[in-house]
């Protein structure tokens, strides 16, 4: 007789059931198909492939500004927190001055403060050096050498970026058509690397891929290449430019601007302006300390000097002022008692020059002949023929640049002395030391021409600016008086040289600091030539005494270091 | 040779090792797969390896060990674990939790030890003469260790905790009432502290759940359903699965299982832990004294409700809590411990089988 089943104890009901549970969901998991869930098509991810921004390049095909890929440092925010003393070891192995300690010490006082646990690049493109000491000396976990990132890095350490602009690692911007933030890509600032960003830049590439839901790529399904960007070929000259400034580093100079043009194909062929402000600083970033203290330099390191700070250009302007008040109201002598009548007001002149002729009145730097020239053309005429040589127009050379002032007054507020005060460089003309130099150049050529940085291969050497229609033989007389004026006698007599010197007053700063109220300028400004090879060299001296004089004497010692060197490479050269 | 296998099954504790053995290979097979070189020093593979390793030499050296020689060591063994529980907790967090010890080259979860000894008290306090007393001691000393991993904080620990002790309870031989009351007192204790205790991220893990939206959830059901019926192997697994499932070498190490053998080898690897908690549970059944059902009872209740409560959590059936699946799950000191508590039933099982063959030999 079989003994009934034994009923099964609770415990084991709960087992079957648990098992039962288990083994249905396993099969209702297993057996529903992969594509049904909805998330899976979401892991496909667009990444913008940066393209490698293309260099700039002089005349001779030297490179000027050129994209490298360069290394980042990040540390996660819990590293930095639990770690207190790891700060002191990264900057001990990164070797930063003080300024730059500072920016590095803000930046991770902000990172150990953020609230996401995630790494924080707190210095950027890593040099060799720095990246081995980092290796040997801290090596904790959750510091990291993020490579993938792109500098650029510029010639002679970024002297010359007032003719290039910069462009500097954009870490906080998009890509194109709003792709993904792009540590590789380079944001251009200013200059050539923002007017010619469009070439330079190249297209950006395109791949789509398989991702894992923590990012990670599974799998690459499609791939579009970026195009790197061209090659940019400018009027500059690295060796003038290296020359230039070891011309005015060797004469001290702090507050000017320099600008070199060259007489055959009237490419601008240097630019230096002091103070001046590394880009590198800005693609480091600044400290909120560190940027006022900029903002506040009383010598204004963000002026570019040569392109946007338009002053009064003085006696520079002389030439033009006479060609543009025409032959017929140029009489042949002029007589200088020291002042110059018109109406009730009294404008003065330097000395008693008695009786000159239009050279001699140049060459002495006498200014009745330009009250008598203003009195007689008037305003509006002196201005229509300083506008011919490109005063009061920007050269477009720079995006960013200044185009000065030329700015007659209207009909109801005209006055005759106005003329005279734009006679001698004053009153409502300012030029950029860029403007004077491509004016000069075209001087030298005998008619206004229109300085280039960029050469267009479709257009002649020396491109005009304007249809010829000058007085010949006033402007043969006004070129060969200025050979002999004393700033022209200063230079070597085995020069071809032409130069003027001028002297003007700083405008008016009520906010900036008191001391540098009214302060004076000097203009050293020329064209000179020998063995085939000619430059337009303008020069101003911005601090101290005796600036027109100073600006002279560079002016010739920039010409003495070009001519010396002429056909000598950079490398070669002494 | 032929002999061999069959003898081994039969002896004590032969098939609970034979079937913990499987699970193990089965554990192994999955760490193999995974990403990275397995036979490497150092790798996860050769790591699991040498935990099931010296796990098995643990379990074969408790199953030889007298039970009430563990009983006596039990009191030192908690102190032990307690001491260790609060040097966890005073030494620097790792991830904002205080679950590890870390003392030289040693790094292990000091509540994985606590479970064990806590089971070995209960079994110590049923065969104490003054039982009331011990039993108002063991309630104590489960409510002390679970307020102490609540501190790490460690909520699936403290709900394992307290599954041990309900467990042994219900095993032992005090009157109905008595156990119905203390197991049910501590776990409602229990509960009442896990859900007064829930941290923010625990809260919001908890509403996910609720609304659906667990994404460790999703990704783990990807990974069943891509592995479908039979699986699609190791080396799919190793180029692409693993990077899609959070945690696949601990807490969803049976998701990483499910894809590479699919519905067969899941329903196969669930069949070999109902034959284990089969075997388990006629262990407790016939155990011989008093302690040693309560022992087995809260051995048990070690081994499979940290299983269950895995299998749950990855099956999408509760809230993700944090508790490893024994023998395929990643991790030291909960694979030595389990190791551990399946040598003590088997240690039971050889103690009873030999009472009940001097029983035999007497009548």
């Amino acid at each position: 007789m079989l003994a009934p089943p034994a009923a099964p104890s609770p415990l084991t009901a709960l087992g079957f059931g648990l098992s039962a549970l288990l083994a249905g969901r396993l099969a209702q998991l297993h057996l529903r198909p992969a594509r049904a869930f909805a998330w899976e098509r979401q892991q496909l991810r667009v990444e913008s492939l940066s393209p490698e921004r293309g260099p700039i390049v002089d005349r001779e095909g030297r490179r000027l500004a050129w994209s490298v890929p360069s290394v980042d440092l990040a540390v996660r925010s819990s590293v930095l927190r639990r770690d207190p003393s790891l700060r002191g070891a990264l900057l001990r192995a990164l070797r930063l001055d003080a300024a730059q300690a500072a920016l590095f010490e803000a930046r991770c006082e902000r990172a150990a403060r953020a609230s996401r646990d995630r790494p924080h690049v707190l210095w950027t493109d890593l040099s060799e050096t720095q990246r081995e000491a980092l290796a040997r000396e801290v090596s904790p976990r959750g510091v990291y050498s993020l490579p993938g990132s792109t500098a650029r890095r510029y010639a002679a350490g970024a002297r010359h970026t007032s003719a290039l602009g910069f462009a500097t690692p954009c870490r906080e911007c998009s890509g194109s058509a709003g792709a993904a933030p792009d540590s590789r890509a380079l944001l251009a600032r200013s200059g050539l690397e923002i007017e010619r960003d469009a070439l330079l830049a190249g297209s950006w590439g395109e791949r789509v891929v398989e991702v894992s839901p923590t990012g990670a790529v599974l799998g690459e399904r499609s791939r579009r290449e970026a195009a790197p960007g061209a090659t940019l070929r400018t009027s500059l000259d690295l060796a003038v430019m290296e020359r230039v400034e070891q011309t005015l580093d060797a004469a001290h100079l702090e507050e000017g601007a320099a600008v070199v043009v060259d007489l055959e194909t009237h490419g601008l062929l240097a630019v230096s302006t002091r103070p001046w402000l590394s880009p590198e600083r800005y693609a480091r970033g600044f400290t909120e300390s560190q940027w006022r203290a900029v903002l506040e330099d009383p010598s204004r390191p963000l002026q570019d000097r040569a392109f946007r700070d338009a002053r009064h250009p003085g006696r520079a302007l002389a030439p033009f002022v006479l060609l543009a008040t025409g032959a017929e109201n140029l009489p042949a002598t002029v007589s200088c008692d020291g002042a110059f009548e018109l109406g009730a007001r009294i404008f003065r002149c330097g000395h008693a020059h008695g009786s000159l002729d239009l050279a001699s009145s140049l060459a002495q730097g006498c200014n009745a002949r330009l009250y008598d020239a203003a009195a007689r053309a008037g305003e509006e005429r002196l201005a229509a023929g300083l506008a011919r040589w490109g005063f009061g127009e920007a050269t477009g050379l720079s995006p960013s640049e200044a185009s000065g002032a030329l700015r007659p007054r209207g009909a109801g507020h005209r006055r005759p002395g106005h003329a005279l005060n734009l006679a001698l460089g004053h009153g409502v003309v300012t030029a950029t030391p860029v403007q004077l130099a491509a004016a000069w150049a075209g001087l030298s050529h005998r008619m206004p021409t229109r300085t280039f940085l960029v050469p267009d291969p479709e257009e002649l050497p020396c491109p005009r600016a304007a249809p010829p229609d000058l007085d010949a033989a006033l402007l043969e007389t006004i070129v060969s008086a200025l050979e002999r004026t004393p700033a022209a006698l200063r230079f070597d007599p085995s020069w071809h040289a032409a130069a003027l010197q001028g002297v003007g007053e700083s405008p008016w700063y009520p906010l900036a600091s008191l001391e540098r109220l009214r302060t004076e300028y000097g203009w050293g400004v020329s064209f000179a030539s020998q063995g085939g090879r000619g430059y337009a060299v303008v020069v101003r001296v911005d601090q101290g005494r005796d600036t027109a004089n100073r600006a002279t004497d560079l002016a010739r010692a920039i010409y003495a270091n070009l001519f010396a060197h002429a056909g000598t490479s950079l490398e070669n050269a002494p | 040779m032929k002999q061999l296998a069959p003898r081994l099954l039969a002896a004590p504790g032969g098939r609970l090792f034979a079937l913990a053995a499987a699970l193990a290979c089965v554990g192994l097979r999955t760490h193999y797969a995974g990403p990275g070189a397995p036979l490497q020093v150092g790798s996860y593979f050769a790591r699991h390896v040498g935990w099931l390793l010296l796990g098995g030499a643990l379990a074969v050296g408790l199953s030889r060990v007298r039970l009430a020689a563990l009983l006596r060591a039990a009191p030192a063994l908690f102190v032990a674990s307690l001491a260790a529980l609060g040097l966890a907790l005073a030494q620097r967090p790792v991830g904002a939790v205080h679950r590890w010890l870390h003392l030289a080259w040693l790094h292990a979860q000091p509540l994985e030890l606590a479970r064990l000894a806590l089971v070995l008290l209960l079994g110590a306090c049923v065969t104490h003469r003054r039982r009331a007393a011990a039993l108002g001691l063991a309630v104590s000393a489960t409510a002390l260790l679970c307020a102490l991993a609540l501190a790490q904080p460690h909520l699936g620990g403290a709900l394992l905790l307290v599954s041990c002790a309900v467990a042994a309870l219900l095993a032992s031989p005090s009157p109905g009432w008595l156990r119905a009351t203390l197991s049910g007192g501590v776990a409602l204790l229990g509960t009442l502290a896990a859900t007064f205790s829930l941290h923010g991220y625990q809260r919001a893990r908890l509403a996910r759940f609720l609304d659906g939206a667990d994404w460790q959830a999703r990704q783990v059901a990807l990974a069943f359903a891509a592995g479908g019926l039979g699986g699609r192997g190791g080396a799919a697994w190793s180029s692409r699965g693993a990077a899609w499932v959070p945690e696949h070498r601990t807490d969803y190490a049976l998701a990483a299982w499910g894809f590479q053998a699919g519905l067969l080898g899941t329903l196969a690897w669930l069949a070999l832990w109902a034959l284990l908690a089969r075997e388990a549970g006629t262990i407790v059944r016939r155990a011989s004294t008093p302690e040693a059902r309560v022992v087995a009872a809260g051995a048990l209740a070690l081994v499979l409700v940290p299983a269950a409560l895995n299998a749950c959590m990855v099956l999408g059936l509760v809230p993700a809590v944090g508790v490893p699946m024994p023998l395929l799950s990643f991790g030291g000191t909960q694979t030595v411990v389990c190791l551990g508590a399946l040598g003590i039933l088997a240690g039971v099982q050889r103690e009873s089988a030999a009472l009940e063959a001097a029983r035999a030999r007497a009548s």
